[in-house]
């Protein structure tokens, strides 16, 4: 299972991401694509981030995958193409908060 | 909370198990964590949330958004993460194979008994060479003694050579002088070296020997007749006088290619000489400044010009670069 952080650019009016936003991209997901679980970061500066948990251990088909969830939410909420994808990417989890005797990085 | 930092037990059950099963969905995670589906998606959220944020250097209680990482350090983990089950299950395999030998070995004269091992034969001593092949990591060193091969053999010999040159594989043979009169062998030296191999040539040598990584040789029985058998030698102390004998013959050794020496060109200055080995080892250009009393700004115009020159992308290559070419031999 690999974690995809959909990082979004939000519109100059300030209007922050719908509520429903996690389940509208739950309900655009097919058995195929393997969506496990969303999460919405809507106050992470600088932008807010959705975190999309998909079941493939291919890097890159996880992150097309994301992207691909994103757009089709846009396709059944227009409104959402306020909100400019701009990233769609795995992050890197704080190795100093997960092994604590590991140093920091 | 954001700056609620702390790895919480259940986090860190759900994240273990992450990383030991990748291929893991929710419900799999469930039924490793004993933990209902809720509990599991929490942690989700919390590890999604950890991934966004950091400290801000010098200041713990200020936050930053986690810059786009270079998908290549996550490929990089996961590769690792491959090779580390792979040698798992290598090491159980291994374990496995000495079991099923001790269990038969009172039936096989020629089973191991301890760190050496009689080979009889041409083909148990090729048997032994193919695992040597695929096993070995860093360095394999020859002395190849006898005539030349025949075309057939050394144009046959071409694939594996550039498997192991692929795997990193560092390969020094030591040829007789002789064979230079043989226009085959001389076209297929110029290939190994082309290729990276280092070869050299002497006047004579005392037996036919393959050494990988100094932990193994196989060493002719008769030099005379080095198909009749072979002795497998792991003794370490053995090992490190093949390993001595083969250096000081290397050093007396004459490079073997129809170009004859490298070109003058090649010749380093000492500073130079060491930065490569220190690279080869590698030293960042803290470390080489650090032993070389410099600055590291002039570690690092040396390392960038010898990169520049042995045509490597990265220090490291530079010394691996500089091995190859035999820059260490004179």
């Amino acid at each position: 299972m690999l974690l995809v952080h959909l990082t979004l650019d939000p519109p100059s009016c300030g209007e922050p991401l719908p509520d429903d936003v996690a389940a509208l991209i739950r309900g655009c997901a097919g058995r195929e694509d393997g969506l496990e679980h969303v999460v919405v970061h809507a106050s992470a500066t600088p932008w807010p981030v959705i975190g999309v948990f998909l079941g493939h251990a291919d890097l890159v088909l996880a992150e097309t995958t994301a992207e691909r969830l994103w757009w089709r939410a846009v396709a059944r909420r227009p409104r959402l193409a306020a909100w400019r994808l701009r990233r769609a990417e795995v992050p890197l989890l704080r190795p100093e908060v997960l092994w604590p005797d590991g140093g920091q990085v | 909370m954001l700056d609620a930092l702390g790895l919480d037990p259940v986090t860190d059950a759900v994240y273990r198990a992450m990383l030991a099963h990748p291929d893991d969905g929710v419900s799999e995670l469930c039924g490793r964590t004993s933990l209902a589906e809720g509990a599991v998606h929490a942690a989700l959220d919390r590890l999604s949330e950890m991934a966004l944020i950091r400290p801000a250097s010098g200041d713990t209680r200020r936050l930053h958004a986690v810059r786009p990482h270079l998908a290549m350090q996550i490929l990089l983990a996961r590769k690792q993460a491959e090779v580390a089950a792979q040698q798992q299950q290598l090491e159980e395999s291994r374990a496995a194979a000495v079991r099923l030998i001790s269990e038969f070995a009172g039936e096989d004269p020629g089973a191991s008994r301890g760190d050496v091992e009689h080979l009889r034969g041409l083909d148990n001593i090729r048997d032994h060479l193919a695992v040597m092949n695929r096993t070995v990591e860093s360095q394999l060193m020859t002395f190849a003694p006898g005539g030349p091969q025949t075309p057939d053999n050394m144009r046959n010999s071409r694939p594996l050579t550039q498997e192991l040159l692929g795997r990193g594989v560092a390969i020094r043979t030591i040829y007789l002088d002789s064979i230079r009169n043989d226009p085959a062998t001389v076209a297929h030296a110029d290939w190994l070296a082309s290729v990276g191999v280092q070869v050299r040539a002497v006047p004579s040598l005392p037996n036919r020997m393959i050494i990988a990584d100094c932990r193994v040789a196989i060493v002719a029985t008769d030099r005379d007749d080095t198909a009749d058998g072979a002795v497998v030698i792991r003794t370490p102390g053995i090992l490190a006088t093949l390993c001595s004998l083969f250096e000081t013959t290397w050093q007396a050794a004459e490079p073997f290619t129809s170009g004859a020496r490298p070109p003058a060109e090649e010749a380093l200055t000492r500073q130079q000489h060491e930065v490569l080995r220190l690279l080869a080892q590698g030293a960042t250009d803290e470390t080489v400044a650090k032993r070389l009393g410099v600055s590291p700004r002039t570690a690092r115009r040396i390392s960038t010009t010898l990169m520049a020159r042995l045509g490597a992308r990265s220090r490291f290559q530079a010394g691996v670069h500089a091995v190859q070419r035999g820059l260490f031999g004179n």
